[in-house]
This record gives structure tokens, C-alpha cells and sequence, in this order.
């Protein structure tokens, strides 16, 4: 019997087994869990992003193409599909490590980028509220360098726009899923940011001839506000062969605000004011971390010992804003007000980004199975995605450099059965291996004059992750 | 049994989790984006600015020799002259072993027949345009005149126009009058610099000190004139492709000004990362109170004349604005894989100064 026909079987007689022998031990951890869950549902505000687009949560779906919407069934589906968190109906802890590294060129030279790794962790936690079947799902992605990389630069300063800092962020998402009917699942939940949100207040009095006499008095004020961003996703196992997976996840956008404020006499010290309550205001609001909503309409197909799946999502790139900082100043000193000439904020353009189709296949070969006594499977896996650049021509003053990404993976899990009293429900070992190629891209700037000139971008990027899941 | 079994899994998570921890800093990455070196130049040394100098002597007007594909080596030409005495002049070699070691011109080329009592502004035309004549000096004599020589390895220079110039001064000023309406007085020929773009060349001067022209040759029309299979070689010239004026000087705090004169031309044909051909220009643009260096550029080729190919100026300044002393006569190449601008610079002595982007 391959994986995917036990994900089949397992789905199809959910409602026959035992599902919680200790269920009285159980539910009160659940049930906070679930209402928790439907409390954030109700609070969202706006959505969704992260590394994950470009590299992949866990190790079985990088190693399937992140073909996995109509494929997941344990806690990577808190990314993929959360309506997946229902289908086994089986305790999950999953528990890896991934890692990315980017080897990608401007114009021949090498980039400093950073890595992107961390440890992936996830729980799905299974259960019955009033006679529905439900799991709750928690996913994690914990980067070991920077938990979110804020990186806003000026408009005209150039960068790999796709891994500059896009990769540079956790993923915590937790999410519910229900049994709606038979082999139909609907599942949906939050993922968690904070954005920060600050001012510095100055207060007293600056000297006029002479700075350093100043005598002022600072305050600072910062909140750092949570962000949450929901996704849904819906599942639905047409027969034991064949499943279909429709999931959305919401936009996700990074603000940031922070204020500087003076409020101050001028004045030299023992002499009348020449600027009484003069005040300075600056603002300064950047966006950072932008992820379109994405919509994805995946499909499973199981034949014997070997799985097809096929994901195609719809990515909402043309919403994506300038990715700069924007400064607002207002300056009230007075009849003086008339010698000084504040920069006015000036809008930049739309970017005018694509949106992106994005096809992903992956095939998982039941190579080994049942051997050691039954004790021992083995499956191997590979994938392609195909991720076109959604950055247009740069003829102007922005150079956001990026390029079209072929990404092959491949990879294998080792499942052992019965390893002790203890862990009597299967071990899944998952390893894969990945690299994005960026074939040569070239920019052209309109003026001859512009401070980057023309410029080509063209690399890879190399990945490698390692994964356990428990099923308990 | 179940409880035991999550408690179990929940503790191996936890320390897991736990032994993770952050290898993170704050540190800023490198920007190692390449830029255009048309601007954000300063000097490599402000204590010792000057790379090459002699004492009693006035160096400007340096310019590179091509060196094969793999050599460091940088071997400069340019301009010699006693101080006080600008009107008599000669060419100086000079090879730099070490940007951090200032060095002396090593060899001299005095003007002789029609060159007259100067020689000036040599300019470099590499070996792929000059079809197996191997690497060109073209150089300037007292009038403007525009002579060819040879250099072998040993930096012996042997002249490939002794009798004659190879572009007259006449021929570089056109029968046109000078637009610039100078009136009976000689106009004045400014520092050449040759490009080759595809089958022609483009020999760039300044006329006047207040706008820019180029005469237009054909490689097949300098090679049978070097060979002597030709006497004169046919040649046309531009409009002005620019002028001082296009320039403004940063004159006090705010004040800006038009230039009044834009001198010690040199233009460099770049191959972009995408293939395509840029010619970028330095100069030194300057009023009665303040000189600076400064930069332009244009994609050549929208008319095999090249007629109406303007070049733009660059707003920002070439070379940092609160250099000390008066510079002159920028060439830039890249040395070790890195832009280098040299210059002259005229501080207590005149020199030859290094400057790198920023």
C-alpha cells in the first residue's frame, strides 16, 4: 500500500476508529485550542506571507515542488491547506530543519545575501466538539537569525527585490479544520506578525547660535501591534484515487510608522525666544514584506505506489506598492517659516508588478514497502515549480532585480511502524534537496545617466531541509 | 497512557525549541551592487593625494595604456611641463606598481617637426580597432594637430606621423566659423580622447573650452593613412554634442552657475552587463572662481552619424565637491576590477591624484 492509499484509507474510515481512546484527557486540551482558534478568526484584521513562497515549510512538500495542497495531511498543511489538518485524524508533532542558501549575481558579482534557515515545527491536534470531526493546527517556522528582518530602503537604491528580506521572517500560523461531509474539509486559520508603530518626542528649548546649548528633554514611544492574516482552504477527496484543493491566503503587508516630534523654543539661553513653541513634525512610513493573496486550486492523484499532484496558484503581485519609505514633514516656527523650504513628499510610481501563474508538480514513489517486517517504507520523491518574475522592466529609477525561478527538488521518507510500546503509530524521516535556478535576466535603464545602470541578474539558490513527524 | 505519550513528545519539542536559539546580528550587509562610475568619486589618499609628481614639474592629462587581458599592470601617460611654462610640454610615461606608493615620471618624449613645442593629451586606441597595428598613441602637438605613435613593451615610443599630422588642425576646426564666436582670435583645441564604435572612430575635443564636437574616421580610412596607402583620411565632424553651459557649478552654499568653460575631455566606450554600448564622459567644467569634475552620458547610435546624439549631463559631481586643490583632465579605467579615476590635481604642486568610488 503506497503513503498516499493509507492517507486515502485513513481519511475514508475517519469516522469508524477510535479517534481519541483517552478522549477525556484530551478534549480540555482542545477544546481552549479550538475556541482560541475562532476567537482570532473573528478578530482578523488583514493577511498573509513569508518565506515559505519561496522555499517550501517541512520536507515531504519542498520535495514534492510545494505541490501539496490536495497532499497535506499533517502540520505543514497550516501553511498549504488547512483544511488538510482533518484528514488524518492522528496526533502530529513534526519537527525539522531547513535551510536556504542564495548564490545569485548582479552583473557577474557575487551578492551578499543572507540565509535563510530555521527550525519547522508543527502540532495537529485532533478531536470531536458536538459530534464534528476537528483538528487544530499549529505551524512554525523559526528563523535562527533575524525572527523578521525589516529592510526599507530608498526608492532608487537597488536590491534582489524576491530575497532581499522576503525570506527573512517567521511563519506562526495556527488554524482549524472541520469534517464538513464525507471526505470534505474546509479548514482556516491566522498567521501572526507584529509591525511596529513609534515616536520620538523632544521637548524644551535649542539654542539658535549655538547648538550644543540646547537643553532639551526626549521621550520615546513605541507599540509593536500584532498583525494577523487569515487563510482558508477547502478539500475535498473525490474517491480514494483522486482529491481536489481549492486554498486562499490573504494579502500581507508590513507598516511601519515612526514619528519624530519637536516641540521647542529657539533661543540662545538668558535671551528672548526668537521662535516661541515651535514645533516639528516628521513621519515616516515605509512598507516592507509584501506577499499578494494567492490562490490555489491544487489536485492529488493516487495510483498504486505512485502519487501525482498538481498545484496551481494564482499570485496578486500588480498589488504590490512601492517598496520604499514615504516622509512627511510640517514645520510651524512662526513667521521664520517663510525662510525655510521643506522637501515635499513625493509619491512613488506603481511598480507595476505582474501578477504570476504558478504551476508546481510533484511525484512520490512508493520504492519500498512493507519490508523489515512491515516495520519499514521508503518513498521518493520530486517536484518542479515554475515561478515566473513578477518584476517588470526597471527603466526608471528603481532597479528591483529578480528573474525567473525553476525550482527542482527531490527527496525520500523513511517510515518506520512499531518501533516500540512508545512510538507504536508511525516515524516519518524526510529529507530533501532543492535548488531555484535563475536563468540570465537582463534590465536596461532608459538614461545613460542612471547612477545603476544596465544590470543582469542570474543564479541559484540551494535548499536542504530534514523533518520528523510523529504520529501519535 | 496518551497523556504520558503528548507529555513526552511536548518535552522533546520544547528543548528542542529551546536549544535553538539565535545566531543573529545586527550587522549591515555589504552593498556590492555595481554602479555606473559617473559620479561619487574622492580621493583614494587626502594626505598624499598625488600618485605621480615631480618635483618642478606640472602633471596632468593622464591616460592609460591598454594592457593585455590578465595584466595589472598600470602604466600611465600624460602631460609634462615646467612650472610657469605650460606653453612647452612633453609626454611622460609613468608606471605605477602600487596605488599606495606615489612614484616619478620614468621616461620623457619631447615634441620635434610639426609638433611643434608641445606634445599633450595622448589618448589610447586598443588593439582590436587598429587591425594588427597593435595598440595606438594618438597625441596632440602645440597647435592642436593630432599625431599617431607605437609603443613597444619597453615603453619606447615610435612615431607613425613624423612628417605630417594625421587630422590638421584645420581639419578639426571645420570651415565653419566657430560657433562660439570668438571672432579673429585662434580658437582654442581642447584635449582629445578617441573611441571606436564598431568600423568607426570617434576622435571627442573640446573648441573653445566651451562646447564639444567629434570628427568621425573610419578604421580601414586610419589604417591605409598609417600604411601610406592613403595621404589624408577622410573625416566628419559633429555638431556641438555639448556644451559648458549644460553643467552647473556649485558656487557658494546654494548658488548654482552655468559653466563658462569645459576642458581636459576624455570618453570612454562602455560594454553594459546587457550588451548594450554607453559612452560615458569626464571633463572639467569650471567658472572664473570654481572648477570641478564632472560627467555625461549617452547610448550612441541612433544615426550612423551619430548627428544629434547629445550627451546628458550628470548632476552630481564627478569628484567630491570639498576636494582640496583645483582638478583636471579626469580618465577613468578600471584597475584590479574596480573603477579608478586619475586626475590632475593642483594643490602646492600639480600631480597626478587617484580617486575611487565611494
Amino acid at each position: 500500500m503506497t503513503k498516499a492509499t493509507q492517507s486515502s484509507s485513513q481519511a475514508a474510515s475517519f469516522a469508524k476508529r477510535p479517534r481519541l481512546k483517552a478522549g477525556g484527557q484530551k478534549k480540555p486540551a482542545l477544546l481552549p485550542s479550538i475556541l482560541c482558534g475562532l476567537g482570532l478568526l473573528a478578530t482578523t484584521t488583514s493577511a498573509r506571507a513569508n518565506p515559505l513562497d519561496a522555499f517550501g515549510l517541512g520536507a515531504r512538500a519542498p520535495a514534492l515542488g510545494s505541490a501539496y495542497a490536495a497532499v497535506a495531511d499533517d502540520s505543514a498543511a497550516g501553511y498549504y491547506n488547512p483544511a488538510g489538518l482533518a484528514r488524518s485524524g492522528e496526533l502530529h508533532i513534526d519537527l525539522g530543519y531547513q535551510a536556504a542558501r542564495p548564490a545569485l549575481s548582479v552583473s557577474g558579482q557575487r551578492q551578499q545575501l543572507l540565509d535563510t534557515r530555521g527550525l519547522t515545527a508543527g502540532i495537529v491536534l485532533p478531536g470531536r466538539v458536538l459530534g464534528v470531526q476537528m483538528a487544530f493546527g499549529l505551524s512554525l517556522f523559526l528563523p535562527d537569525q533575524h525572527i523578521t528582518r525589516i529592510h526599507v530602503l530608498s526608492h532608487d537604491l537597488p536590491r534582489l527585490h524576491m530575497y532581499d528580506n522576503r525570506t527573512q521572517r517567521f511563519f506562526l500560523a495556527a488554524n482549524l479544520a472541520v469534517r464538513l461531509w464525507r471526505g470534505l474539509y474546509v479548514g482556516g486559520g491566522l498567521s501572526f506578525l507584529s509591525r511596529s508603530s513609534g515616536t520620538v518626542q523632544l521637548k524644551g528649548q535649542i539654542g539658535l547660535t549655538d547648538p550644543a546649548g540646547s537643553t532639551l528633554t526626549s521621550a520615546v514611544a513605541v507599540d509593536l501591534l500584532a498583525v494577523r492574516y487569515p487563510q482558508v482552504g477547502l478539500l475535498w477527496e473525490v474517491t480514494r484515487q483522486l482529491s481536489l484543493a481549492l486554498v486562499y491566503r490573504h494579502r500581507f503587508l508590513l507598516q511601519l510608522e515612526q514619528g519624530f516630534n519637536i516641540d521647542a523654543d529657539v533661543a540662545d539661553p538668558g535671551r528672548e525666544p526668537v521662535v516661541t513653541g515651535g514645533k516639528l513634525r516628521e513621519l515616516a512610513r515605509s512598507v516592507d514584506l509584501f506577499q499578494p493573496w494567492q490562490l490555489v486550486l491544487g489536485t492529488a492523484v493516487r495510483l498504486p505506489s505512485v502519487q501525482v499532484s498538481f498545484d496551481l496558484t494564482y499570485s496578486r503581485f500588480s498589488e504590490q506598492p512601492a517598496p520604499a519609505a514615504t516622509f512627511t514633514l510640517d514645520l510651524d516656527i512662526g513667521q521664520l517659516g517663510d525662510l525655510v523650504k521643506l522637501p515635499k513628499s513625493v509619491p512613488y510610481p506603481d511598480p507595476g508588478f505582474h501578477d504570476l501563474l504558478i504551476p508546481a508538480v510533484g511525484v512520490e514513489w512508493r520504492a519500498i514497502d512493507g519490508a523489515a517486517g512491515d516495520r519499514l517504507a521508503l518513498d521518493l520523491r520530486a517536484g518542479y515549480r515554475y515561478e515566473a518574475s513578477p518584476v517588470p522592466e526597471q527603466l526608471g529609477e528603481s532597479s528591483f532585480g529578480d528573474a525567473d525561478k525553476h525550482i527542482v527538488s527531490c527527496g525520500f521518507g523513511l517510515t518506520l511502524s512499531r518501533l516500540s510500546r512508545s512510538f507504536a503509530k508511525p516515524l516519518s524521516l524526510d529529507g530533501f534537496a532543492a535548488v531555484t535556478m535563475l536563468p540570465l535576466r537582463r534590465f536596461d535603464k532608459s538614461d545613460p545617466r542612471s547612477p545603476v545602470g544596465d544590470f543582469t541578474v542570474n543564479g541559484t539558490v540551494w535548499q536542504a531541509g530534514g523533518q520528523l513527524r510523529w504520529r501519535l | 497512557m496518551a497523556t504520558l505519550r503528548v507529555g513526552r513528545a511536548w518535552l522533546l519539542l520544547s528543548g528542542l525549541l529551546w536549544g535553538c536559539g539565535t545566531l543573529g546580528d545586527a550587522s549591515e550587509l555589504p552593498d556590492t551592487w555595481p554602479r555606473t562610475p559617473l559620479r561619487g568619486f574622492a580621493l583614494r589618499d587626502t594626505e598624499t593625494p598625488l600618485l605621480i609628481s615631480q618635483s618642478g614639474s606640472v602633471l596632468d592629462q593622464p591616460t592609460m595604456q591598454p594592457q593585455p587581458e590578465g595584466n595589472n599592470r598600470l602604466v600611465v601617460w600624460g602631460r609634462r611641463s615646467e612650472r610657469g611654462q605650460s606653453a612647452r610640454s612633453s609626454l611622460f610615461r609613468s608606471e605605477v606598481t602600487d596605488l599606495a606608493t606615489p612614484t616619478t615620471p620614468q621616461s620623457e618624449v619631447i615634441p620635434t617637426g610639426w609638433e611643434g613645442t608641445a606634445l599633450r593629451a595622448p589618448t589610447w586606441l586598443a588593439a582590436e580597432s587598429t587591425d594588427g597595428l597593435g595598440p595606438l598613441l594618438l597625441y596632440q602637438g602645440e597647435d592642436g594637430s593630432v599625431g599617431v605613435a607605437s609603443v613597444d613593451d619597453t615603453g619606447s615610443l615610435q612615431r607613425l606621423t613624423p612628417t605630417a599630422p594625421l587630422l590638421n588642425r584645420r581639419v578639426l576646426l571645420g570651415p565653419e566659423p566657430s560657433p562660439t564666436g570668438m571672432g579673429d582670435k585662434p580658437s582654442e583645441l581642447g584635449r582629445i580622447s578617441i573611441v571606436a564604435l564598431g568600423e568607426q572612430l570617434r576622435l571627442y575635443y573640446t573648441v573653445d573650452a566651451t562646447y564639444l564636437r567629434f570628427a568621425q574616421l573610419s578604421k580601414a580610412g586610419l589604417q591605409a593613412r598609417l600604411r601610406g596607402e592613403a595621404a589624408e583620411v577622410p573625416v566628419a565632424l559633429s555638431e556641438p554634442v555639448l556644451w559648458a553651459s549644460d553643467f552647473e557649478i556649485l558656487s557658494g552654499r546654494s548658488d548654482r552657475k552655468p559653466a563658462q568653460r569645459l576642458d581636459g575631455v576624455m570618453v570612454r566606450a562602455v560594454l553594459t552587463p546587457t550588451g548594450r554600448q554607453r559612452l560615458d564622459l569626464y571633463a572639467a567644467a569650471a567658472i572664473p572662481t570654481k572648477s570641478m569634475l564632472v560627467a555625461a552620458s549617452l547610448y550612441p547610435g541612433s544615426s550612423p552619424s551619430g548627428a544629434g546624439e547629445r550627451f546628458l549631463p550628470v548632476e552630481a559631481p564627478l569628484l567630491a565637491a570639498n576636494t582640496e586643490g583645483e582638478p583636471s583632465s579626469p580618465t577613468l579605467t578600471i584597475y584590479q576590477g574596480q573603477p579608478l579615476l586619475l586626475l590632475g590635481l593642483r594643490q602646492v604642486s600639480t600631480g597626478i591624484a587617484a580617486a575611487v568610488m565611494k
